[in-house]
């Protein structure tokens, strides 16, 4: 035992010495007789309790750690060299999921393409709907009155239900009236589509 | 009398850190682990069999001891690189002994502690006649002190039995290095006094 600075007391650092089994010629009496004695009886007892401790017991005791070791997963843990093929067959795989991810995407409904570019067809916009008690002949009256300002319009015939398209590009003296009185509202693109449909 | 290193392997501070670098080499882990056994399971089991821990109970106090060991070398393992810890003798032990110290805590203690009374009885001899056996009645005063003072009896143990320096001293007995140096004082002083009371 090695004494690392002088803050011990001799007392001490000898007391220490002679329990270790080192000769320590200057040490007092009572430290001598009774280190000595206590280190004698210390290793008598160690040595009983030792001879008590059978090699079958110890053997089993180390097969049952060790099986409790791999169990806790503390008993390999190495570090694992990684194959130059795991790291091609994961380029691989990211490279595939690259080209069928956006594929893959047109198939899931309520997703947009989140490519970008031109849009392939328009957006749809919900007609506004009226309700008349006879859709045919309302529809064609509304359109006369349109058409009589001038404006462009398109019947779409749909049997149920008649829808008219009008461009309101440039609005003539008179539509605002016109609009009010059908209670018709343009769209943000200064269109009218409007449904007309039966009671 | 010698340390009877001759029922386990002996691992000097060298040699045990040289056990543990083994760990980090491939396919030698396993069998560092049992080489680590067989070096400190005897002694832990010999420290229990001195204070009457039933045999079911000590293979369960060592494993976990192990286990704990074995753990706290990976955590360092991550951290600094390597499997060699900071006094690791020393630390190991401290370890054991937390394991046994929270198997107490578990346990309801009924010792029976050896009075100073019944000692000086044996000492002198009940009927006064001269039956003092000095290494008896200090093998008594032994066991009576490591019932009483069992803190106190694991550090002389630890200095008896293994090649320990001061600063590993205070790791096992997890106290400060100027703590430990009182400690070791108070107890010297209280053992060497016991001892007179019985002599005297």
């Amino acid at each position: 035992m090695s004494r690392e600075d002088g803050r011990w007391s001799k007392d001490e650092e000898d007391w220490c010495e002679i329990l270790a089994g080192k000769e320590v010629d200057d040490a007092s009496e009572e430290n001598r007789e009774v280190g000595e004695q206590l280190r004698a009886a210390i290793l008598a007892q160690h040595e009983e309790a030792l001879m008590s401790v059978s090699q079958k017991e110890l053997k089993q005791g180390r097969e049952r750690l060790l099986f409790r070791l791999h169990r806790e997963g503390l008993l390999k843990k190495e570090p694992r060299k990684m194959s130059p093929y795991i790291g091609l067959a994961l380029a691989a795989s990211f490279a595939l999921m690259l080209v069928t991810t956006p594929m893959l995407q047109q198939f899931l409904p309520g997703r947009q393409l989140p490519l970008s570019g031109p849009q392939l067809s328009k957006q749809f916009e919900a007609p506004q709907v009226l309700y008349v008690a006879d859709p045919q002949a309302a529809a064609a009256r509304c359109a006369g009155e349109l058409q009589q300002l001038g404006l462009e319009v398109e019947i779409i015939d749909e049997e149920l239900s008649v829808i008219l398209v009008v461009q309101l590009a440039d609005r003539p003296p008179g539509a605002e009236e016109l609009l009010k009185k059908w209670e018709l509202v343009p769209t943000e693109a200064e269109q009218i589509i409007v449904e007309f449909i039966r009671k | 009398m010698a340390v009877p290193k001759d029922h386990y392997t002996y691992l000097s501070n060298g040699e045990l850190v040289a056990l543990l670098a083994s760990f980090a080499k491939p396919g030698q882990r396993k069998g560092s682990i049992e080489k680590l056994y067989d070096c400190f399971a005897p002694q832990f089991h010999a420290y229990l069999i001195r204070r009457g821990c039933p045999n079911s109970d000590r293979e369960e106090i060592i494993h976990d001891s192990f286990v704990k060991f074995i753990q706290h070398l990976d955590k360092h393992q991550k951290k600094k690189g390597n499997y060699c810890p900071q006094h690791p003798k020393a630390y190991f032990h401290a370890i054991f002994r937390n394991s046994y110290s929270a198997y107490l805590r578990k346990q309801e203690r009924t010792v029976n502690l050896v009075g100073l009374d019944e000692l000086l009885a044996y000492a002198v001899g009940a009927d006064g006649e001269e039956t003092f056996s000095l290494r008896e009645t200090f093998r008594k005063l032994y066991k009576e002190y490591t019932l009483s003072n069992p803190l106190c009896v694991f550090a002389f143990e630890q200095i008896a039995l293994e090649e320990l320096s001061q600063k590993e001293l205070a790791v096992i007995i997890d106290k400060t290095y100027g703590a430990t140096r009182q400690f070791v004082k108070t107890c010297r002083e209280r053992f060497i006094s016991l001892w007179q009371a019985c002599t005297s």
